[in-house]
């Protein structure tokens, strides 16, 4: 019966119950495991309406000849090409935004910008015209915020002509300038706010506050007196004079013998290494492959182009396919150069150690804008408010390191990114100690322990 | 060197020139672009349904700009993907930094002449384009008023030119001004400069020169695209099916570790099956002993568990050096130059 039911309907209809079932049989737990599933049905329905990110379509093993699948190739096919067509890039005349290309400084300019993007893209000159970086004109292009033009005739102010996307990818100067823009758009579109690191002025090195290794070379010279009258791990003579007397006392020799180099942990740490100096000595990049490309700040409605606060990430760009991986001295430089937000130091009010010409960025804020941030920082005590144990806090430390950066790895325009962080496993503690029970004589509080303790004890023997 | 000389039915791939002016080296400081792209939705769908090129698309979505996984135009091939079209006669190399060669920047009379003509075009082509918007919403505006009032408007009814000035002032600033993907100074420019020659040589010295770069990788993947329709076109011509449907779909491989990632049916709707490693090489020295680049064990474990873990087939090419052309006008496709091996965790113990 229910095949001749089947048999009577139209076509259309055959397929789409031959559609359901072939999904529902062909689904497995396998399309979890996918990174990119496309699904471009819902991408087609928001070139017309504004909707949420549609959810991912469903995929088969392989092809199996039928005309189910071909059907659903065809449909999933034309779907994405209509959804690129029908989403063209532009602006209706009312939203208007000019922008033209300076081929000589290799920027573009708007002369009379409408819109919120202008709050943390581009700069603003004295004539009140923004000026963008070329990747940030490409970006806006590319997102319909912007037309582009070009002016061919100087002596002509009517003499211009729109560019085209086409047009504007043949203006990059270089490979790393493509590398940069890549990297720039992704984050663009995840709400990043992102600014190359020479423009900024804050910092947290102020050259005022720099100071030279003196006591801690004074630590060291007097640990390395003090290391004369010790005698060598190894001889014989160390075990009688000095015994162990516990497990504790073995692990703390032994991390002595390893050799390591120290990592930053504090503020003091961080403003008296003698090499943050050449931050502001050397802040041009030399060349472009070991330099921190760009700064990156999560998503502000209260940033401040002309004055930001310190970045939470610094982004360093590495092609594949060109450059070498960088080496341990390269990191050990790069890590050098770090100057952003350090989240490894506890209990800091970034405004107060961020500062622009040596003064304090606090100082720098309107009461209106203190108000504010005092407003963040309340909020932000708020959630961290909930104390956590020290094996916790170790645990947090190994895992996350201590001064680190994000590097974007191309690779045929994939990116991926990975955080590569300072770490400290030498000198972290990680035996168990076992805790020493602490007995006062002539306290109550003992006694009772005592009490409570012996009451426990019968109740054991009983059971 | 390309099997079809004729640049006027192949599809151009854009990829810019900063090549330097002495002979190709394998010179591995020297600053190049190796990107090549596409701007041409049409050229991107042939590619896709005629060819299995997938590619990557890097721009902005318009429409949902605050988000990478779907993406726009324009497309980015892999570089073997490029050299393998290129050869095989369906696409050429064109140069994408043309505009300083057209003279947007200089003082010269013939290109501020160009550009005018170029600027007039545009204008002519807007107009156009905002009369045809105007005129469709304009239609829309009359059947809602006519739908309010129960009444008909006819589907071929001419606006008249009074209407047009009396209501375009109105209507303007909600019309749409596009940015075309495509350039309008290159669709002149071939009319006004017939540059076939130009690019014929230009796309013979930039395959070349990517060739010497990445030809053990152009060789991986060229054995991959090539490979099921060598086994099945004989099969597929007796029982009658169409053998270049049957093909592999490669794509970067970064995602996974690997070098390239292969589908046997278009990503849209099927999984990937195989993970392709870098190639490892086999050289032979004065005294005819073949030395190969070994894999490490601990690379061979993360191989083996990574794809026992995605549910795919770690691939480890192998090249035979001296089988491998050194220069594309003497490639051959040849099975001796490469061998390919899978392995399999097995997880006992």
């Amino acid at each position: 019966m229910k095949n001749d039911n089947l048999s009577n309907r139209d076509d259309n209809e055959d397929v789409d119950t031959e559609e359901t079932l072939a999904s529902h049989l062909l689904y497995t737990s396998d399309d979890d495991d996918e990174v990119t599933r496309q699904d471009w049905t819902e991408m087609l329905k928001l070139s017309q309406v504004q909707q949420i990110i549609p959810k991912r379509g469903d995929k088969d093993y392989e092809p199996d000849g039928t005309n189910v699948q071909q059907t659903l190739l065809f449909n999933a096919r034309n779907t994405m090409f209509d959804a690129i067509s029908e989403a063209p890039r532009g602006l209706i005349i009312k939203h208007l935004n000019k922008a033209y290309y300076n081929i000589g400084s290799h920027t573009g300019i708007i002369y009379h910008a409408k819109g919120s993007f202008i709050n943390n893209i581009g700069k603003t000159n004295s004539k009140g015209q923004i000026v963008l970086q070329f990747y940030e004109f490409v970006y806006l292009v590319e997102r319909g915020t912007v037309i582009p033009y070009l002016k061919f005739d100087e002596d002509n102010e009517e003499a211009e002509i729109q560019l085209s996307v086409q047009d504007l990818y043949s203006f990059f100067r270089n490979q790393q300038e493509l590398d940069e823009f890549m990297v720039y758009s992704h984050l663009k579109r995840l709400g990043y706010i992102l600014h190359k690191p020479e423009n900024r002025k804050t910092t947290f090195f102020p050259s005022n506050l720099l100071t030279t290794n003196n006591n801690l070379f004074c630590q060291n010279k007097a640990f390395q007196l003090w290391n004369i009258f010790k005698i060598s791990l190894a001889s014989p003579l160390n075990l009688l004079l000095l015994p162990y007397r516990s497990n504790a006392e073995i692990y703390i020799n032994l991390q002595k013998l390893i050799s390591h180099s120290k990592v930053v942990k504090t503020r003091a740490e961080l403003l008296s290494t003698s090499h943050q100096q050449q931050i502001h000595t050397e802040k041009a990049p030399v060349s472009g492959s070991l330099n921190i490309a760009f700064d990156l700040w999560k998503p502000n409605p209260n940033f401040k182009k002309k004055c930001p606060d310190l970045p939470d990430f610094q982004i360093l760009i590495h092609n594949k396919n060109l450059q070498n991986f960088p080496t341990f001295d390269d990191f050990h430089s790069i890590f050098n150069k770090l100057d952003y937000k350090f989240e490894f130091l506890d209990d800091i009010e970034w405004d107060e150690v961020s500062y622009v010409n040596e003064i304090s960025r606090k100082q720098l804020l309107t009461p209106k804008q203190q108000k504010q941030q005092q407003f963040n920082i309340h909020n932000e005590q708020k959630k961290n408010k909930k104390r956590v144990s020290e094996n916790v806090l170790q645990l947090r430390r190994l895992k996350n390191g201590f001064r680190k950066f994000i590097l974007a790895v191309i690779d045929d325009g994939l990116i991926n990114f990975i955080t590569i962080a300072e770490a400290d496993f030498s000198t972290e503690n990680v035996w168990y100690e076992p805790q020493r029970n602490k007995v006062r004589s002539g306290s109550n509080k003992s006694k009772n322990r005592n009490s409570k303790q012996t009451k426990r004890d019968k109740t054991k023997k009983d059971v | 060197m390309s099997k079809n000389n004729d640049t006027s039915q192949s599809i151009p791939i854009y990829i810019a020139d900063n090549l330097p002016s002495l002979p190709v080296t394998n010179d591995d400081n020297v600053t190049h672009s190796d990107i090549p792209l596409l701007f041409d939705i049409q050229a991107i769908k042939k590619l896709r349904y005629e060819m299995d090129i997938l590619g990557v698309l890097i721009g902005t979505l318009p429409s949902a700009s605050q988000q990478n996984l779907f993406l726009s135009i324009p497309l980015r091939l892999m570089v073997e993907e490029a050299i393998w079209l290129v050869n095989s006669g369906k696409c050429y190399f064109k140069k994408l930094n043309y505009i300083t060669n057209t003279g947007a920047n200089c003082d010269d009379e013939l290109p501020k002449k160009y550009m005018h003509s170029i600027k007039n075009l545009q204008e002519i082509e807007l107009k156009k384009y905002m009369k045809r918007q105007f005129e469709y919403k304009y239609k829309l505006k009359l059947e809602k008023e006519a739908q309010f009032c129960n009444t008909k408007v006819k589907s071929d009814a001419m606006i008249t030119r009074t209407d047009f000035e009396k209501h375009y002032k109105k209507m303007e600033p909600s019309l749409f001004i596009p940015i075309s993907n495509t350039s309008s100074l290159i669709a002149h420019d071939e009319h006004s400069y017939r540059k076939y020659q130009a690019d014929k040589e230009f796309s013979d010295r930039m395959v070349r020169y990517l060739y010497k770069r990445y030809k053990y990788d152009y060789v991986v993947y060229k054995h991959l695209r090539e490979y099921k329709r060598e086994q099945r076109c004989v099969e597929d011509m007796e029982e009658g099916k169409d053998s270049d449907s049957e093909r592999f779909y490669i794509s970067p491989g970064s995602k996974f570790g690997g070098r390239f990632i292969v589908y046997p049916g278009d990503p849209l709707r099927y999984h990937s099956h195989m993970i392709i490693q870098s190639p490892k090489l086999i050289t032979t020295d004065n005294n005819s002993s073949d030395t190969t680049d070994g894999i490490d064990l601990l690379e061979l474990v993360c191989s083996g568990r990574l794809g026992t873990g995605v549910k795919k087939t770690c691939v480890y090419p192998f090249i035979n050096v001296t089988k491998v052309a050194k220069d594309i006008t003497t490639d051959q496709s040849s099975i001796d130059n490469c061998s390919f091996y899978s392995i399999e965790w097995s997880g006992f113990g």
